[in-house]
């Protein structure tokens, strides 16, 4: 295995994480509402992504790579939110930062409304339904997702169709 | 609202965070991610455990058994518990070793959450099994623990030793009863539900 991280220095990795940062921020943003939540996952999944980057192999696009990364992990910390308070805290705030004089994004009405519909998709579709967003192409949604592309194409057109009524209903 | 509506706003939110959002790079460069244990690797831990307190009790049956070999009877119970205890460490070793096969990090994920599911749903079975054997293998400590710690010799007292065995049976079971009826089987329904979303999902 071509691994192109076997030694992952701390400032590669914050490179890494400085240039995905949107992606993981709206990855804890649609599987946690809670803020203390949010801020658990998002240290999990850096922990994760900490711990995995020296077997990143190279063979797929490191966003792609991320993203499975930081989907699993929202996954199984979502089943096991018992257990989060067992975990401890090495980061005390989020490391994340909005700038003050900036709205927060999310409050922007159409943000906001695509978020409150997303929130009624299952754990699977809220994924999908983020990398179609994102501008992910079927056949990376399908690797991520270890789905078909026609199954991913066919799902996507399902869920657009429940965003339309949605959107009407509101 | 048009769907091309909805996906301009979202390139714009994404525009918005590229601007806005910052990481705060030194609490990264000094949170020691390596000192975190992630939650993947509570479950082997905990399996670890268990079969580390499997060996000790096996260690220490058979060092009760060795103490009281002259006695044939009780040299039999010690190797009916040691024999019992294997079987623990057995299947502490089967679950580590399929904790170990999973591939948590760049696996896709409909694979992974399958995967975690029915090794879940195995773990369930394992639990389950383990309980029903757990009388059988407190029962023959019985007589070896109360013959080593109070010189009780139990065989010899069999209405006590009959007492002791239906109390230790009941409260037993009585617990896994409990444990069947409000742990296991809601555990079971939601590693069942999982797998049957799993399923529904791959569907096209």
């Amino acid at each position: 295995m071509n691994k192109i991280y076997s030694k992952v220095d701390k400032e590669k990795f914050i490179s890494i994480i400085r240039e995905n940062q949107r992606l993981i921020y709206k990855v804890c943003y649609t599987y946690c509402k809670n803020g203390e939540d949010r801020k658990d996952l998002e240290q999990e999944i850096l922990v994760q992504l900490w711990k995995s980057l020296p077997r990143f192999d190279g063979r797929v696009k490191l966003s792609t790579w991320l993203y499975k990364v930081a989907l699993n992990t929202a996954f199984l910390f979502h089943r096991n939110e018992s257990k989060h308070n067992e975990h401890k805290a090495i980061i005390d705030e989020s490391v994340f930062q909005i700038a003050d004089s900036n709205p927060i994004p999310e409050k922007e009405e159409v943000i906001a409304k695509l978020y409150r519909f997303i929130e009624t998709l299952n754990e699977l579709d809220k994924a999908l339904m983020m990398l179609y967003l994102d501008k992910n192409k079927h056949k990376d949604i399908a690797d991520i997702l270890g789905i078909t592309q026609t199954n991913v194409a066919t799902k996507i057109g399902r869920i657009k169709g429940r965003m339309k009524e949605y959107f009407e209903k509101l | 609202m048009e769907m091309n509506e909805i996906t301009n706003a979202w390139d714009q939110y994404n525009n918005s965070l590229d601007k806005n959002l910052s990481i705060d790079e030194d609490k990264l460069r000094l949170a020691d991610l390596d000192k975190v244990k992630d939650q993947m690797e509570y479950p082997l831990a905990s399996e670890m455990v268990e079969l580390i307190g499997g060996l000790l009790v096996i260690a220490a049956v058979l060092l009760i058994s060795l103490v009281l070999i002259d006695d044939p009877k009780y040299f039999l119970f010690g190797l009916i518990t040691v024999t019992i205890g294997a079987v623990y460490v057995g299947l502490s070793l089967i679950k580590i070793r399929l904790l170990k096969r999973v591939n948590y990090y760049d696996t896709p994920i409909v694979k992974l959450q399958r995967e975690l599911a029915y090794t879940r749903r195995r773990f369930l079975k394992f639990r389950a099994f383990e309980r029903l054997l757990f009388p059988l293998y407190l029962l023959p400590m019985l007589p070896l623990t109360s013959k080593l710690v109070s010189g009780i010799d139990l065989f010899t007292q069999i209405p006590l030793f009959a007492m002791k065995f239906a109390g230790v049976l009941g409260v037993v079971y009585l617990i896994i009863f409990f444990i069947h009826k409000h742990l296991y089987d809601k555990r079971f329904r939601a590693v069942e539900n999982i797998i049957t979303r799993l399923k529904e999902f791959e569907k096209e």
